[in-house]
């Protein structure tokens, strides 16, 4: 192995709808064998940077760099799990057509899924329990389960850098430890994972870095450089303060009447 | 001739085999289109054919005026406009501000216009009453020749071999191309591949179905299907087969009464269709939904 390599880089990456600016001069780099939430308030641009980062949408300037390579090099070394609001539930796919998509790619071009790749994704469908439910079509499962076997799919594919649109929003508790525990095991392995996190409470429970995001990159790095009330209110300006007060007044009450 | 010998006249099995296999491709091709949600560019295509058609049927007949009316010419015709016209869609979404179903709206009316303002000149031209360009439009099963059928038969059956050989990358494609783009599919040209069959079912379908109705055959079979299975691979099996009994009856029926409409019937057939797996499908049909409200798995 020559010197390790980020598994992503952002160099300076401007998008812009219309000339509106959503992400302005974007810089990181992630290092491997690390999680890192990216946090911001809504419209901070974090689902745009998942999806430019996938190629999904073109960057008016910049770039990014995967393994110090650009995307197109990289196939099949990135996977993804989908924001669960833009998957198209009712599409006629059982759990486990999902999972075995993660293996496309291996299977080839003009050769269909045969029994041994269906093996390969039950197994997956396994680590994340829900080898129960491979013959259920998506729109029958619950918002957890829907989220675990999306993660199963990125699981199968053998990736090394996992980007991940809010995995963990309007899951069950359940799913919630599920996901962490398979993306602590990824980590403990040396992969890497990005992911959009909406809820600041468990950020420094689950994640090792984070990457706190406003249109800009406000600042990044370990989880206790990053969450500070100052850089928190910089990204968050006046939200973040409504959202401390109606905790703390919530608080108040349940000192008064407990 | 009785009923019974126009209806198993050579001839008439000929063309029944020809809408049937029409009926197969395009429920397959429909299958994908419509989980792709581009129903619509399925009408436009067929509309957008009506030009090409035209102009075509004239350009041929400028160029050899004794050799009459050329099908497989017409038919390039209407997939070269079809394409045109698929690509104008593409082209004014990327450049105008126009929501997309308008986009669809204006590129569809716009090339059928230009078709209709052609027609007279063709009708008008010495051999033009041979183009039987309203048997384009509404589709006239009866004037299909046998040279024609072994034609429309090879570019359903490429259409059908296609498909097969594309399930795999088109349903990643309809289903997630997030997930695509990621594996490096070469999104772009799995998606021209999939135009371009409705092209090819489109055109093929013409003379059958019509250019005006020719959606139906893409869009009601795969729709039906939806109703009994939640797989896609039973799905496409489903739609093609409703999609060959519609072509096949409105056949049927257009050989046994002359003057009939036969891309109306086949409309109307596949419609009933639907109606019955709406109502009997084995997956989401409204009596086994009743009889069993809770089943899953």
């Amino acid at each position: 192995m020559s010197d390790p390599v980020e598994p992503l880089r952002a160099v300076d990456v401007t998008i812009a709808y219309r000339s509106t600016a959503v992400l302005e001069r974007v810089n990181f780099a992630t290092p491997p064998g690390t999680l890192t939430a990216i946090v911001g308030p809504n419209g901070a641009g974090k689902s745009t940077l998942i999806k430019a980062a996938l190629g999904l949408i073109q960057p008016a300037i910049g770039h990014f760099l995967f393994f110090g390579k650009p995307f197109s090099q990289v196939n099949g070394r990135v996977s993804y799990v989908p924001q669960r609001t833009s998957v198209d539930w009712d599409f006629p796919v059982t759990a486990l057509d999902v999972v075995c998509m993660g293996l496309y790619r291996q299977i080839g071009w003009l050769r269909p899924v045969r029994s041994k790749h269906r093996k390969l994704a039950i197994e997956a469908l396994r680590s994340v329990g829900m080898e129960d439910f491979r013959g259920r079509q998506i729109s029958q499962l619950s918002g957890g389960q829907q989220q675990r076997v999306f993660l199963a799919r990125s699981l199968v594919q053998g990736a090394e850098l996992f980007l991940m649109d809010e995995p963990l929003a309007g899951v069950d508790a359940s799913t919630e430890r599920t996901i962490i525990d398979v993306l602590r095991r990824l980590r403990d392995q040396g992969q890497t994972a990005m992911v959009v996190h909406h809820d600041l409470d468990t950020v420094s429970d689950y994640f090792d870095r984070v990457l706190l995001l406003n249109k800009r990159v406000i600042a990044e790095g370990p989880v206790a450089d990053v969450m500070q009330p100052a850089l928190l209110k910089e990204a968050y300006g006046g939200k973040l303060l409504i959202f401390d007060q109606s905790r703390q007044a919530i608080s108040d009450k349940l000192e008064r009447h407990p | 001739m009785t009923t019974f010998e126009t209806l198993f006249a050579y001839n008439t099995l000929v063309v029944l085999a020809g809408t049937m296999l029409l009926g197969v491709a395009a429920g397959v091709t429909g299958t994908f289109l419509m989980l792709r949600g581009r129903a619509l560019a399925g009408d436009v295509i067929g509309h957008a054919a009506l030009p090409g058609v035209a102009i075509a049927f004239l350009i041929y007949a400028a160029i050899a005026p004794d050799a009459g009316k050329s099908l497989p010419v017409m038919l390039l015709g209407g997939a070269i406009s079809s394409g045109l016209g698929m690509l104008s869609v593409l082209w004014l979404r990327r450049v105008s501000r126009l929501p997309e179903d308008a986009v669809l709206a204006i590129v569809l009316s716009t090339f059928f216009g230009l078709g209709v303002v052609v027609m007279p000149i063709v009708q008008a031209s010495p051999t033009g009453s041979q183009a039987g360009l309203p048997g384009f439009i509404f589709g006239q099963a009866a004037s299909i020749r046998q040279s024609d059928v072994i034609l429309l038969a090879t570019i359903a059956l490429a259409t059908i071999i296609g498909s097969a050989m594309l399930l795999k990358e088109w349903t990643l494609m309809c289903f997630d191309e997030g997930l695509a783009t990621v594996l490096g599919y070469p999104i772009r040209l799995l998606d021209f591949l999939l135009m371009s069959m409705v092209v090819a079912v489109c055109v093929a379908g013409m003379q059958s179905v019509g250019l005006l109705l020719i959606v139906a055959l893409l869009i009601i079979p795969a729709s039906s299907a939806r109703y009994w299975s939640d797989s896609i691979r039973p799905n496409i099996w489903i739609s093609a087969l409703i999609g060959a009994l519609s072509a096949g009856l409105g056949s049927i029926a257009s050989a046994m009464v002359p003057k009939l409409s036969t891309g109306a019937i086949i409309v109307l057939v596949a419609a009933c269709l639907l109606v019955a797996s709406m109502l009997v499908g084995r997956r989401h049909g409204l009596i086994f939904r009743r009889l069993k409200p809770l089943e899953s798995a």
